[in-house]
């Protein structure tokens, strides 16, 4: 008999699914697939979800209520977080990490936008006591890419869970941690009913068409693109935003670099005119459509930390529809743009260079074709089947993890601690946030009321 | 200004990589801030050696006392690693730690010869707070290439040494950690005549030499290249091997001793010793390394494809660069990744006998091929150059700021973290197992 396996997806799953939610479900169907005997529940916090139309895995709600039921039924769990307590109660189970971000980075970058001082602090301190808990509950840990492996091998080290005994049994500590990049589609790229040249209002038939493809979050730079574009000047060059708000993550989406780039775009005048914003968000369904009409991509951002460690998933769906697209040097994939020929590779904020980037690659037929050529090529080393590999060989194995779990008991209660810790002091400021913002909102409205009525009073006053 | 080059490794006529590292990072900061006064300290007498540079002065040490001293008089200090007693220079003195090996993982190597199986979740747990204190206390941190730097930038996260206020000032974090890689000295090389061809006994002038340039240690896989020696020997005698350095200067008794002599017993046993295998005993004066280099038709290195080699940067390699000897590695560091794409030589998966013992012959044989590895290999030295690898370190030395969290701040928890390791360290009772 296989394993039992539950993956907690934190992300919404169905048809609106971002990159979370698309990797947990892929894993689910990689899993069913390719471990024999395996019986796999995917669990979403979200109601409306759906069955596979073939039955391989099981799809259900999870929720604070029937996490220990579901957890007491299998016998290894994989989430992108894991929610500490179950590991309390059920310590003997095989618990997978998948830390497909440097979360350190990224939630640096958003702490950034959306806090200050000592809430600021805050937040940072219960990001890196919520991945010094993951890392030590986790007896297998997958991430996105090298660098991130080898930044997770770094705080793995200080939080002492390297010991003598895991390197003895695994020097290359690969079956400890190792990376899964996010795959594509296993469809293949066949273009459908269009959705952008002649059926949204402003896109000619004859347009060339650029993608955003993704939403616009604080450590992206559209500016630097809408610049280019001006620079260019080309009536007939389209560009797209797709995507602003992100389902189910309040912190992302809509924020200020999403405003910013409209008012620029704005006082320019190519808002509407050759630069257009998707205020939704586009289905990961319909997504596919987007990406088979345009003809290049493109996406900025500035070359810093959280772009270092980066996955930009954003990427994969250009892979997999075989969109030539151009990049900011720094990630791990415009390292592979530029190796592997899928397009090119712009230094972060130069605007002139990026206006001949896309001209280059607008223009120059042979050298798309080239692209194009490249990234089918591609195509069957990115396959989930494929990149899932090491979460595949885990799932199979049995018996004691590389890292003995008493050997990580003493850090691990600590680290608890300090979490629950973290967190308070974290939602103590967070408390304090909202209560502040609600006061000023009640007196806003308060003082709309009185305007309000001076109004009437002073209407009604000329009225007579 | 005045600045501290603190050697923690021998520094004379005989030195090893970390010593070489010391003695050319102050003669490549004495070229680049020539009005700054340099010192070299250097640990106990080791026989002259010529100072780096005009403006360096060389400086003998005994004791950690006496380097907190000499670091106390100014204003930068670097070195590769510092002893608690810096703790209190903090604030005072500008520390910059070279962090050129991921010494956490050449620890766990050799924790399993040194140290008693009992001891060494102990011994390792203090090296893990003396490297936690470390990157507490520096103000700046190089090491050798980006790989390692990602390492070393994960351990600053999980030691809280990366806040929001840090990041903010430098969103790539270069001014606070960056690369200094293993350079490469710019002079031509300049042999002194044969040492090798027809000189050591065995070896003849018209003989095809590969060279092992450098120790032998634990994370280095010479049976596998003894026995592709093996297979050769019969159809390839005039292949030679040898062994440049065995008495490694780091280590009065040599803690290598154990695999040294396995590689020496082992190349007995099959019986290759002194016949196509030779090893040069003692250690080759850092002067007259070019006579081998201009002597080696090839080169070889062979490791594991573990987590060792994978933060590794194999500084032997560096002299290969200058001297264009084409070089045949394991796959699984970042030096072997630049030999297989450039290409400079070949690269083998660990292990492999029949692909090192056919690597070996190819690269001794096929002479476009040759030729294509010597060009690329002029052309990955001059871009290795000290002066150019050096040039993060001295805007360090030039920034009156630090990115780092202000040293007060720190000095606290580097108190607390260093008063871990000597805890531990005290509590580790295992002999050194070695001497």
């Amino acid at each position: 008999m296989g394993p039992r396996i539950l993956i907690l997806a934190r992300g919404y799953l169905g048809s609106h699914m971002s990159a979370p939610g698309i990797r947990a479900t892929a894993q689910a169907r990689v899993l069913a697939e390719h471990v024999p005997g395996a019986r796999v529940t995917l669990a979403g916090p979200n109601e409306d979800y759906e069955q596979p139309a073939d039955g391989a895995y099981r799809v259900t709600r999870w929720s604070a209520r029937n996490l220990l039921q579901l957890t007491a039924a299998h016998d290894v769990v994989i989430s992108s977080m894991l929610p500490p307590h179950i590991a309390i109660f059920y310590p003997w189970k095989r618990y997978v990490v998948d830390l497909f971000s440097q979360y350190a980075m990224e939630w640096m970058e958003v702490g950034m936008q959306h806090y200050e001082g000592r809430h600021r602090d805050a937040w940072a301190e219960r990001t890196r006591a919520v991945l010094g808990m993951q890392l030590t509950l986790a007896d297998f840990i997958l991430t996105c890419n090298e660098r991130q492996r080898d930044s997770y091998i770094g705080m793995m080290i200080s939080l002492g869970l390297i010991s003598p005994r895991v390197y003895e049994a695994d020097p290359t500590l690969r079956r400890y941690i190792d990376s899964a990049p996010h795959g594509i589609r296993p469809e293949p790229p066949v273009p459908g009913k269009r959705v952008l040249r002649g059926v949204r209002p402003g896109f000619g038939e004859h347009d060339r068409i650029i993608l955003w493809n993704g939403g616009i979050i604080q450590w992206y730079d559209p500016a630097t693109l809408i610049e280019a574009l001006r620079l260019l000047n080309r009536d007939d060059v389209k560009l797209l935003f797709l995507g602003a708000s992100y389902p189910g993550i309040r912190e992302l989406g809509k924020g200020v670099r999403f405003q910013d780039a409209k008012a620029i775009a704005a006082r320019n005048g190519q808002l509407n005119r050759t630069i257009f914003f998707e205020e939704g968000w586009v289905s990961h369904e319909e997504a596919k459509q987007y990406v088979l009409e345009a003809d290049i991509s493109v996406c900025t951002y500035f070359d810093n930390m959280e772009t270092r460690y980066s996955h930009r998933t954003r990427f994969v769906d250009l892979i997999w529809g075989e969109l030539p697209f151009i990049c900011t040097h720094g990630d791990v994939l415009a390292e592979e743009v530029a190796q592997e020929g899928w397009g090119l590779v712009v230094p972060e904020g130069d605007a002139p260079a990026l206006a001949r980037a896309i001209a280059k690659l607008l223009d120059d037929r042979e050298f798309y074709a080239r692209c194009r050529a490249n990234l089918a090529a591609a195509r069957p080393r990115l396959q989930w089947s494929a990149t899932m590999k090491p979460l595949i060989r885990f799932c199979m194995e049995t018996g004691e993890p590389v890292s003995p779990k008493w050997e990580r008991l003493p850090g691990l209660a600590q680290r608890l601690t300090t979490y629950t810790a973290r967190r308070a002091v974290f939602n103590f400021f967070d408390r304090k946030l909202k209560q502040r913002s609600e006061r000023l909102e009640a007196a806003e409205k308060k003082e709309r009321l009185r305007q309000e009525r001076l109004a009437r009073f002073a209407g009604g006053g000329s009225a007579k | 200004m005045k600045i501290l080059v603190l050697s923690r490794a021998a520094v004379g006529p005989r030195m090893a990589s970390p010593g070489v590292r010391a003695y050319q990072l102050a003669g490549a900061l004495s070229r680049a801030l020539p009005e700054a006064e340099i010192t070299l300290a250097i640990p106990g007498d080791r026989g002259e050696v010529a100072p780096p540079g005009r403006t360096v002065r060389i400086q003998p040490y005994a004791t950690n006392a006496d380097a907190v001293f000499l670091a106390g008089q100014h204003d930068v200090a670097i070195s590769r690693n510092f002893p608690p007693q810096f703790i209190r220079l903090m604030g005072k003195t500008r520390l910059a730690l070279d962090a050129f090996t991921p010494l956490f993982i050449e620890w766990m190597e050799l924790s399993e010869r040194d140290i008693l199986p009992k001891w060494r979740r102990t011994w390792m747990a203090s090296n893990r707070w003396y490297l936690n204190m470390q990157l507490t206390m520096a103000d700046f941190i190089f090491c050798a290439d980006d790989r390692q730097r990602d390492l070393w930038i994960g351990m600053m996260m999980a030691l809280d040494l990366v806040p929001p206020s840090v990041y903010s000032r430098d969103p790539s974090l270069r001014q606070y950690i960056d690369v200094v890689p293993y350079g490469v000295p710019s002079q031509p090389l300049r042999p002194k005549g044969p040492v090798l061809k027809g000189v050591v006994p065995g070896i003849e002038p018209g003989d095809r030499v590969l060279l092992w340039n450098g120790g032998i240690t634990e994370w280095n896989d010479t049976g596998t290249l003894l026995r592709a020696m093996a297979l050769l020997a019969a159809r390839r005698p005039e292949v030679k091997l040898v062994f440049m350095g065995v008495n490694h200067p780091d280590f009065a008794f040599g803690p290598n001793a154990g695999v040294t002599r396995q590689t020496i017993e082992l190349a007995e046993e099959l019986g290759l010793r002194g016949r196509t295998v030779f090893f040069l005993e003692g250690w080759v004066p850092y002067a007259e390394i070019d006579s081998y280099l201009a002597e080696a038709d090839a080169s070889v290195c062979l490791g594991y494809e573990n987590l060792e080699a994978r933060f590794a940067f194999r500084t032997r390699y560096v002299d290969l660069f200058r001297a264009r000897v084409p070089l045949l590695c394991t796959r699984g560091d970042v030096l072997a990744e630049r030999v297989e794409r450039e290409p400079l030589g070949i690269t083998v998966a660990e292990r492999d006998v029949e692909a090192v013992a056919a690597g070996i012959e190819r690269l001794l044989d096929d002479e476009p091929f040759r030729e294509r590895c010597r060009e690329n290999l002029g052309r990955v030295a001059a871009e290795l150059s000290w002066d150019a690898a050096v040039r993060p370190l001295v805007d360090f030395c030039l920034r009156d700021r630090s990115v780092a969290l202000p040293a007060r701040q720190r000095q606290l928890r580097a108190l607390v973290r260093g008063g871990m390791y000597v805890g531990l360290k005290k509590a580790c009772k295992s002999p050194p197992l070695h001497l």
